[in-house]
């Protein structure tokens, strides 16, 4: 007979609480299906940023992964769709390094070759290294130290360890951490202030710019840095402002190693807790923002959105630029009906999901890495679907992925995002 | 240097090689690793996987405390709790650098799970570190033991003229290239069955006349069935209207078959003389599997010498025809190889020429998936030779 998918309603969910949630949608107590809608969890295969394209977003460095071919395999497939094949490099492990540690004393003269077929020297080296040196206890600090006083340049330690993904030094942690390592603490400019969190960076039009502009700060970003020498520059900031959780311990590092304090802000699209964030992030500064015409802007939005939202049925992913359950939210706030969700709540999302509880305790959950998955054929009927993996679950449905690189943020995410979608919507019904 | 890639990225390594043979079979497939395995397998190494076949594979999810404390009873308990959720044959136990490195005993795993859960586990010894060919022959010959050679003789099975052996989306020209095989085959009166198609398949293996093998990494699988059933084997992957006809005669003749009078049709495949027009009086160094390599060698008449080369493993002696053949360890070796045989011509896969900088030679594209896999995969069987004419 065939199984069926598992699945949860979100009252279920808020009825059973944070402490007890299903073995079925916590990924690290079952195994993991690794479906097409799926990809972007498992590193290093990772599309968008895994560590080694996150790691290559330092300007003017190259990368050497130093680890089993198989660790590498993506290397020059992601790095020619991402357009940095140039950049990354591999040295492969074989059984007999496991036992003696040899791959770790030829990194120096792999560098040094490295850099004879490069046109241009680059500015700073990053290693690599995976699971096995993870188990090894590799001390990788140690072996870039040395292989630095040899061939000259900065050698930076990074971490690809799949084995600590859920652990409190995650990958994609660590990697932020690296990336930040090598900024130079001059003197301190008291107006200027760096975004942690993405590879990228927010959109243009965001109004944080413009926001921090009215009380005279300027904005770095390592994805707006084109050199070396510019990014260092981001070590005289006054303060980090982290927009993505996973910066938080690259922060705490700068706050430590360079006397860079932070805050933090979180990427929202309930219209209200934008406005909220932004009044207590400037009652922290000891100031006020004028955002009322990025208000405005979202208010129309939001408007024109809930003359159409009526009566609409809507699926969630989770390779989406916001936090799923938050979205949902936003939406059935603006008059849509949420039908499923594809994504593994963890307990910082306990937030939102008693409140949809609230609204409609019938949305479904479903987890995309349970091995169950495999069984799932179709869903719920839906209008639209909302994430890159959405469209996967609902193939025939009209999608909005809305996983741009780009970063979409504050009143001008929500904004943005409301106008596409609902061209979207406007779309299938002309 | 040993061991550095710096135009190339690693090839696909055996544990791809492992799924790729087992990915039809109806297994639940448990790759032993943190989950980055597992994306490489199924984003970078499986086209199947993205185009129209669902397989079981999942990881293991193994953290830094299960793997330092042993914890093989969570993942015994994950495949059970797994067994629940999803229909399968048989359990595959895919190991990866991690379990190579902590010395994990996947031999009493199969035992552990098979007498907890009755279902029969093929362990896999892959590491992560080897190269696709060899996870493909393990998993290949581990499908043989369990399902043929183990299975009661008085089972009532079909009985196909030809097995083909090593045929996986990793070796082969296109997504089409099966089918296309299988078609052509079976049009000159012979039935046909993949090894590694389905449980029925391996069952069957015993019962076929001649195995075909079309690449290196069922050499071993034919031999064994050779050694044990006394099926003869073959090697070659036709490429030409003529390596078609021939394979079709050498296969009547070993079958002891009258050829069946045939519809006329249309042959639209490439004819060995197309092939020959660039390569007249060259030396010619064909770097591909081997199968594929030595059978394009036996159609280049017009070139000088033609020698094969090859990072996977080389097809046994006897079945190489002329020219040399040259084993490479490592990214460098080919373009020493390249100066110190001077060779003209050098047909490969496109992403080979960024490893021969400053050779002025001519370099020929004849794709190869498991070195570029997706970058450079062809849709049609057609394509796969354009390059060497089409130039």
């Amino acid at each position: 007979m065939k199984k069926a998918p598992f699945h949860i309603t979100i009252g279920e969910l808020h009825k059973r609480g944070k402490d007890t949630i299903p073995f079925e949608v916590t990924s690290n107590k079952h195994l993991v299906y690794s479906s097409p809608a799926t990809l972007s969890y498992n590193a290093p295969g990772a599309q968008g940023f895994g560590v080694k394209r996150a790691g290559l977003t330092l300007p003017e460095s190259i990368m050497l992964v130093v680890a089993p071919g198989c660790c590498g395999r993506s290397t020059t497939i992601l790095g020619d769709e991402g357009g940095y094949s140039q950049r990354i490099f591999h040295l492969s492990m074989s059984e007999n390094d496991l036992i003696t540690g040899a791959h770790l004393t030829s990194i120096p003269q792999a560098i040094n070759e490295i850099i004879h077929i490069l046109d241009k020297k680059p500015k700073a080296v990053e290693i690599c290294i995976t699971c096995v040196d993870a188990l090894l206890g590799t001390d990788l600090e140690r072996v870039c130290r040395k292989a630095t006083k040899e061939v000259g340049i900065p050698v930076i330690p990074t971490y690809m360890y799949a084995l600590l993904r859920e652990g409190k030094n995650a990958p994609m942690v660590d990697i932020r951490k690296s990336i930040y390592s090598l900024i130079q603490p001059t003197t301190k400019d008291l107006h200027q202030v760096n975004l942690l969190g993405y590879f990228t960076h927010l959109t243009d039009t965001c109004e944080l710019y413009t926001l921090l502009s009215q009380i005279g700060l300027t904005t770095k970003e390592i994805g707006r840095c084109t050199t070396f020498a510019e990014y260092q520059t981001m070590g005289c900031a006054n303060f980090n402002l982290i927009l993505d959780k996973e910066s938080r311990k690259a922060a705490a590092m700068m706050d430590k190693k360079f006397n860079i304090p932070y805050a933090e802000l979180t990427r929202l699209y309930e219209r209200d807790k934008i406005e909220n964030q932004y009044k207590l992030f400037a009652a922290a500064l000891g100031t006020t923002f004028d955002d009322t015409s990025f208000q405005k802007e979202a208010d129309d939005a939001i408007a024109a959105i809930r003359k159409i939202s009526h009566n609409i049925t809507l699926s969630i992913g989770s390779v989406v630029n916001a936090n799923p359950f938050e979205l949902a939210l936003s939406l059935m706030e603006y008059g849509f009906t949420i039908k499923t969700i594809f994504s593994e709540p963890d307990k910082d999302d306990y937030t939102y999901i008693d409140r949809i509880s609230e609204r409609d305790p019938t949305v479904i959950v479903y987890p995309p890495l349970s091995p169950s998955m495999i069984n799932f054929t179709k869903g719920e009927q839906v209008d639209f679907t909302i994430g890159l993996d959405a469209s996967y679950y609902y193939p025939e449905t009209p999608n909005l992925a809305w996983n741009q690189e780009i970063q979409p943020f504050g009143y001008t995410g929500l904004r943005d995002f409301l106008l596409a979608l609902g061209k979207l919507i406007e779309g299938k019904n002309a | 240097m040993k061991g550095l890639r710096k135009y190339l990225s690693p090839f696909a390594p055996d544990q791809s090689g492992a799924v790729s043979s087992l990915y039809e079979m109806g297994a639940l497939i448990v790759i032993n690793d943190a989950g980055g395995c597992v994306g490489n397998i199924c984003g970078y190494d499986e086209p199947r996987w993205h185009q129209y076949r669902k397989s079981a594979i999942c990881s293991a999810t193994l953290r830094d405390l299960d793997a330092i404390l042993g914890r093989d009873k969570l993942l015994i308990d994950k495949i059970g709790d797994t067994m629940e959720m999803v229909d399968c044959n048989f359990i595959a136990l895919i190991g990866t650098p991690i379990p190579a490195v902590i010395g994990t005993d996947l031999r009493a795993l199969k035992r552990i799970i098979e007498n907890k859960y009755h279902i029969p586990v093929l362990a896999i010894d892959t590491n992560g570190m080897e190269l696709y060919d060899k996870g493909q022959t393990k998993a290949s010959l581990a499908l043989l033991k369990e399902f043929c050679l183990k299975q009661d003789e008085s089972q009532t099975l079909s009985s196909p003229d030809i097995t083909i052996v090593g045929a996986s989306a990793l070796d082969l020209p296109s997504m089409e290239s099966r089918a296309t095989l299988r078609a052509f085959l079976s049009h000159e009166g012979f039935t046909t069955s993949y090894l590694e198609d389905s449980l029925e398949t391996v069952q069957s293996a015993k019962n076929a006349r001649l195995t075909l093998v079309v690449s290196p990494s069922g050499v071993k699988v034919a031999k064994k069935l050779q050694q044990t059933y006394h099926i003869p084997y073959i090697c070659c992957y036709p490429l030409t209207q003529e390596d078609y006809t021939e394979l079709s005669e050498s296969a009547h003749h070993i079958l002891g078959k009258e050829t069946a009078e045939k519809k006329q049709t249309r042959d639209t495949r490439v004819k060995r003389a197309q092939l020959n027009a660039l390569v007249t009086n060259k030396k010619v160094l064909i770097v591909h599997q081997s199968v594929i390599a030595n059978t394009l060698r036996n159609n280049l008449f017009s070139a000088q010498r033609v020698d094969i080369a090859t990072w996977f493993t080389s097809i046994p002696k006897e079945e190489h025809t002329k020219g040399e053949n040259f084993s490479l360890k490592e990214e460098d070796d080919l373009l020493a190889l390249c100066r110190k045989e001077a060779y003209d011509l050098v047909i490969g896969d496109p992403l080979l020429k960024r490893a021969l900088p400053h050779w002025e030679g001519t370099f020929l594209p004849l794709p190869h998936f498991a070195i570029s896999g997706a970058l450079n995969q062809i849709d049609k069987e057609e394509d796969f030779l354009k390059g060497l004419y089409h130039a």
